[in-house]
């Protein structure tokens, strides 16, 4: 065997230092001196250090498996990378039935379809509207209706929403009248508790984009929300169990918050510092938090949800970083959140990503 | 434990403290915000900067963040819910409200994935004649680039006896359009990026002449068309004065004027040349045949066999033609 060195040496050497007790051996050996006093105390300092660099690894390991949690058995504020489903092409927005059992997608490239994948990640359907082979068509953004779990697409290109059944069974075209009385030029889509259609429109000019309600068996909208001018390419959009809505006013760089009488309460704003936001697109609520999709900032941010609807949410983290590394974002859009789990769509990499706490 | 000892373990101490600190605060703080759209005069203070560039961190020339390519597309492409504006599908949605019967609006230019060209179907002749607008997108057949690669920039540089093709450029959307906004028709840089235009360039204009969409609403720019072989824009009769001397800027030699046909040039590769520097309302510019974007023409077995200048195959390339074949010939010639 080597003779003591390094880690042990210093261990041993910590025994018998008559400051820790080791005064025996010391005698035996004769009284230390100054020199040999400070290079021992160099070796504990020196000691301290390798074992707090060993706390910091095994505090960043327990993070990496344990929700991003600074300590184990503490709530993460930003939930942790699950997996990913690939088989989309420039997938857009997202949404999830209320058992997490139908993962719905919708493509912006390719043969535009929704994509249907199960919570294993199987593919287990295809969504789209009848129609010639070839004909064009652009789904953008989808919805379930939580009571009979239709599946609501809205089709920015042939400016209507088309409705499916659970079993992918194609129902009817909602064809939804705008802000101009004329065709609306749909875009984000959420169901209200009392069980209105939310929809954002973006046709026409600044001032006649925004958000209308309709009840989903009637193509006139029953309100507008938010004063003509107030949204510029509004996106995703999501209603609180309390009716309070949540906009991705996306072109503007804010979400904006309104209550169920469709009154501004409160909004996060466009800016550079930390939680402020740069493009929105999706927006997406648990009973905690409110996530948002920063498409050009490549990451999700997390805000609590208030209680309080006219409190500005406080920001919490983000989660994912620019890259394609399988827990990072090349233009992340849409989002969704169902049976625990965040889905988000991974545009420029062709898949979506399942985060959970 | 002496006072020397305490010391040093206040220290280790202090240094351990710090350290956990570090870890918690370098995992914490991942990513920053970003920003939005561009605007125009955003000020002495804006934020809009940061969208595409990073000063000291970039990925991309001109400082960019990321390939501009995808920067543009995340509003202008299919998958642009930023903007009325589909440059990879050829789409204008804005402009839909003037035909309701029609899907979106069909671009001017093109798109660089789809075209609604209904090149197949010109009537008339002259510059009365009409080629419809398709009510899908039909896959392009040939583009101007935008994805960086390297192409060749047929005809650039000045008149040569010797053997000179042009020059190889990579273009992206910003080669030829200024994002930051100029004021100028369709924001067109007046030297584009990689051209060897000469200092002064080409400045193409733009004006405020307003046209009705419905009643009472007035749009200020017409992006889209109802008909291919109509290249007026209602937004700017003037821009024919200079559309041909602003794609001269990249294709220098083929700028030709009156007695090209018949006038040898001295250039050993472009010898004889089509005219294109009509300067008034009605006359051919590079535009009346070609679209900037891209063209879902196809080409026949003669047309297909037309190499390009260098000699090499031409495949299936549709020249940026806007009527199959060669049917932009028939549109004027009537052969």
């Amino acid at each position: 065997m080597a003779p003591d060195e390094g880690g042990s040496s210093v261990v041993r050497e910590l025994l018998t230092d008559p400051a820790r007790g080791g005064g025996k051996k010391e005698s035996e050996k004769g009284p230390l001196s100054d020199e040999e006093r400070k290079r021992r105390r160099r070796k504990i300092v020196a000691l301290l250090l390798i074992l707090a660099a060993l706390i910091v690894l095994l505090i960043m390991l327990l993070r990496s498996v344990s929700g991003n949690s600074p300590l184990p058995g503490i709530p993460s504020d930003v939930p942790s990378h699950v997996s990913n489903i690939y088989g989309v092409e420039q997938p857009m927005g997202i949404a999830v039935s209320p058992d997490g059992n139908r993962i719905y997608v919708t493509e912006s490239e390719g043969p535009r379809f929704v994509r249907v994948f199960n919570s294993s990640g199987d593919k287990i359907g295809t969504l789209k509207p009848p129609g010639p082979k070839g004909a064009w068509r652009l789904p953008v953004y989808v919805a379930v209706e939580p009571n009979s779990e239709d599946v609501w697409v809205s089709d920015r290109l042939r400016e209507e929403v088309d409705v499916y059944g659970p079993e992918g069974k194609y129902l009817r075209a909602f064809k939804p009248t705008g802000a101009l009385g004329k065709g609306a030029n749909p875009l984000g889509l959420a169901f209200g508790p009392e069980g209105d259609l939310y929809m954002t429109d973006v046709r026409g000019k600044r001032q006649d984009q925004g958000v209308l309600v309709f009840k989903p068996d009637s193509e006139k909208p029953l309100r507008r929300i938010g004063k003509p001018g107030e949204f510029w390419f509004p996106n995703e959009i999501t209603v609180d169990g309390n009716g309070n809505v949540y906009v991705a006013d996306s072109d503007n760089g804010q979400v904006l918050i309104f209550d169920p009488k469709g009154s501004l309460a409160s909004s996060i704003a466009r800016g550079v510092g930390e939680g402020d936001l740069g493009l929105p697109r999706g927006v997406a609520l648990d009973g905690e938090h409110l996530f948002v999709t920063d498409t050009t900032a490549h990451t999700i941010k997390v805000y609590d949800h208030p209680g309080n609807v006219s409190d500005v949410p406080r920001y919490l983290g983000s989660f994912g970083v620019q890259g394609v590394g399988d827990d990072q974002f090349q233009y992340p859009n849409g989002i969704a959140v169902a049976n625990g789990k965040i889905y988000v769509t991974d545009r420029e990499n062709n898949r979506l990503q399942i985060w959970s706490y | 434990m002496k006072i020397g000892a305490r010391a040093q373990m206040k220290r280790a101490a202090a240094a351990i403290a710090a350290a956990l600190a570090m870890s918690l605060l370098v995992q914490a703080s991942v990513a920053f915000a970003d920003n939005g759209p561009h605007i125009k005069g955003a000020g002495l203070t804006p934020d809009s900067c940061a969208m595409c560039h990073r000063a000291h961190t970039a990925k991309a020339p001109y400082l960019l963040k990321e390939s501009q390519t995808s920067l543009c597309y995340t509003c202008h492409g299919s998958a642009g819910t930023g903007s009325s504006l589909d440059v990879v599908d050829g789409l204008g949605y804005t402009e839909h409200t003037r035909d309701p019967k029609k899907i979106a609006g069909a671009l001017r230019g093109g798109g660089f994935q789809y075209a609604l060209i209904e090149s197949n179907n010109p009537s008339g002749n002259g510059y009365v004649g009409e080629v419809p607008v398709r009510s899908s997108g039909a896959p392009v057949t040939s583009t101007h680039s935008v994805n960086e690669s390297s192409q060749m920039a047929w005809g650039n540089g000045p008149i040569s006896a010797s053997v000179n093709y042009g020059t190889t450029i990579s273009l992206t959307c910003g080669s030829c359009h200024d994002p930051h906004g100029n004021g100028d028709y369709r924001i067109l840089r007046p030297i584009p990026v990689e051209s060897g235009a000469p200092e002064s360039g080409v400045t193409v204009p733009d004006v405020n002449t307003k046209y009705e969409i419905e009643p009472g609403r007035f749009a200020k720019y017409d992006y889209t068309t109802e008909n291919y072989w109509d290249v007026e824009d209602e937004n700017d009769p003037n821009f024919i004065l200079n559309i041909s001397a602003w794609c001269a800027t990249c294709h220098t030699r083929y700028l030709a004027g009156s007695k090209s046909a018949r006038t040898n040039s001295g250039d050993a590769v472009y010898t004889y040349r089509h005219r294109t520097n009509f300067t008034s309302q009605g006359s051919p510019t590079c535009i009346q045949c070609h679209v900037a974007h891209g063209s879902n023409a196809s080409m026949g077995p003669y047309s297909s066999a037309v190499p390009f200048p260098d000699g090499s195959s031409g495949g299936s390339d549709s020249r940026l033609l806007r009527i199959d074949n060669r049917g932009v010939c028939q549109m004027c010639h009537n052969k």
